[in-house]
């Protein structure tokens, strides 16, 4: 039987939630979507991550904002196995208000990465990124 | 004859679904009871205009297609009729949506993609009309590789030979070049024509056009000149810079007469910019609009070409970055008139965009707000009605389909 991932719906308060939570560490958060096929590829090698280090500190957020694709979202997760990263979904319809409470100057590309340090100071990155790139920020 | 007409009555009287005003519907009361039949449930609605006039509205809902017609250019919309001959999964949201379009006589053609049952895999279906729309054809697909592979991102014009056409994004080619242990960026455009046969019978070619795509962004077709056609669409070149092109392709010849790359603000993203462009063309000039992130560019944009992109004039910047100016589509007309739509967003409200130019694209008008969404926001598109004025149509899921004239 397949076990489905627990996502939490995103709101603003949820967002600054993970941020104090993560306070003093080196976290990244990813966005992804069922409709952006490079997506997938960072979505193995941070499955192909966790099996190292199943302590992540990577939280991943879907953008697609479209209740009717959460089953299909729910499986991409369990495929990967990535049930045990904290993660969210966005509202059905509120892409564009998520994104704004995020970051005003990101335009929906995907996937997009925020680096956050310790003092919670975040820098956004759009496209795929580098499994080193992402180990050097989480190690 | 009465017996036929009392079937396609019948036919009519289970179709025709309860009547639907755009504007009637408030926001809140639809969210838990959508039909799939209703226009404000729709992710997308796709327009067009009819050689008699009419425009037609069409949109998807679980499996099914539904249009209804106008007879005042938009303004409202008649009842909605579902298409019976159509149950299969079809892409309709964000750069994915139906397609609709008409034969100089009046038939009408549908087209869509139809999702696979493997991620990222699907097909170019198309079904059409010779009773106005009364009965639609079994669907057939227009891509003709059998390859369990991405088709998707469709396009379709009748041109004015009365020749239909379709492009779209093909992964055949680099589902051959994995096959063989080699490596492929990107995706593949193809285009396919139609040729009608006695008994309905509707068969396409598939000519290969470009490939190294960008794999999420819509294309955008029109007719540029006699048995011609463009396509302007997200390349990638080098290391994923990803700017658009524009591929000018001879039909009668059925060869690419040239490809150039038309902007040059280097988006360099690894990734899914998910931005189509658009184009319109009034007399000998073409008429670009974009929207790009790049090292040299960022937000929209807007230039003119009167040589199939090898010239441009310098661009414009269009709406306000920094309000998260998006998705720009643009129409031209006959009497020199450019408009531009596009969405901003301010906090908690989606707004529609318009600028104009009557000279031609050589000058703009101030940008000014049209409309605003508390709810979704499908991209805005453009339509031209029969006595040559433009207007602009833009879907609000949940709260309903507006058009206006510009």
């Amino acid at each position: 039987m397949m076990s489905f991932a627990q996502s939490a719906q995103f709101d603003k308060q949820a967002w600054e939630d993970i941020q104090k939570q993560n306070l003093n560490k080196n976290w990244i958060a990813v966005f992804w979507s069922l409709e952006c096929p490079p997506c997938f590829k960072e979505l193995k090698t941070i499955s192909s991550m966790i099996k190292s280090n199943p302590d992540l500190k990577l939280v991943l957020i879907n953008t697609d904002a479209d209740n009717e694709m959460k089953i299909q979202m729910d499986e991409v997760i369990d495929q990967y196995q990535l049930n045990d990263l904290t993660l969210m979904h966005f509202a059905d319809e509120r892409a564009s208000q998520s994104r704004y409470e995020i970051d005003p100057t990101w335009y929906g590309e995907l996937p997009r990465s925020y680096f956050f340090n310790k003092a919670g100071q975040s820098q956004g990155k759009s496209g795929l990124v580098d499994k080193n790139i992402l180990q050097q920020w989480l190690n | 004859m009465v017996k036929i007409i009392f079937i396609l009555l019948f036919i009519l009287s289970i179709s025709w679904c309860a009547s639907l005003d755009a504007h009637q519907y408030a926001s809140d009361k639809t969210k838990k009871k959508c039909s799939s039949q209703n226009v404000i449930c729709a992710k997308t609605v796709t327009i067009a205009t009819h050689p008699n006039g009419d425009i037609w509205r069409v949109w998807s809902n679980k499996n099914q297609i539904f249009y209804a017609i106008s007879d005042d250019k938009g303004e409202s919309f008649n009842k909605t009729v579902k298409v019976q001959s159509i149950n299969e999964n079809i892409s309709s949201r964000g750069e994915n949506r139906p397609k609709i379009a008409f034969s100089k006589s009046g038939d009408i053609y549908l087209s869509w993609a139809k999702p696979g049952t493997k991620k990222y895999t699907g097909d170019i279906r198309f079904s059409f009309s010779n009773n106005k729309g009364v009965n639609f054809s079994k669907p057939i697909t227009v891509n003709n590789d059998g390859l369990l592979t991405g088709h998707s991102f469709n396009e379709m014009i009748v041109t004015n030979e009365n020749k239909l056409i379709l492009v779209w994004l093909d992964s055949r080619d680099k589902y051959k070049a994995i096959k063989a242990g080699k490596e492929f960026n990107g995706s593949s455009i193809y285009l396919a024509q139609a040729q009608f046969g006695e008994n309905k019978q509707v068969r396409f070619s598939n000519e290969k056009i470009t490939q190294g795509t960008c794999v999420c962004c819509r294309l955008t077709l029109l007719q540029s000149d006699v048995n011609q056609i463009s396509i302007m669409y997200r390349d990638i070149f080098g290391d994923n810079i990803r700017d658009f092109s524009l591929a000018n392709y001879d039909l009668a010849l059925n060869k690419v007469i040239n490809n150039n790359r038309v902007t040059f603000d280097e988006w360099f993203i690894n990734g899914c910019p998910h931005q189509g462009a658009s184009i319109s063309k009034s007399d000998q000039r073409l008429h670009l609009t974009w929207f790009n992130q790049g090292s040299k560019g960022k937000g929209i944009f807007y230039a003119f070409t009167d040589d199939l992109g090898e010239k441009l004039s310098p661009s414009i910047s269009v709406g306000n970055f920094s309000r998260q100016a998006v998705h720009p589509n643009l129409i031209s007309n006959d009497k020199h008139q450019v408009d531009i739509v596009w969405l901003e967003f301010n906090g908690t409200e989606h707004e529609l965009w318009h600028q104009q130019s009557l000279d031609n694209g050589h000058n703009f008008n101030k940008a000014i707000k049209l409309i605003t969404s508390k709810t979704g926001a499908d991209r805005p598109f453009l339509y031209t009605t029969n006595k040559g004025e433009n207007v602009v149509s833009w879907h609000r899921p949940k709260t309903g389909h507006w058009t206006s004239k510009l």
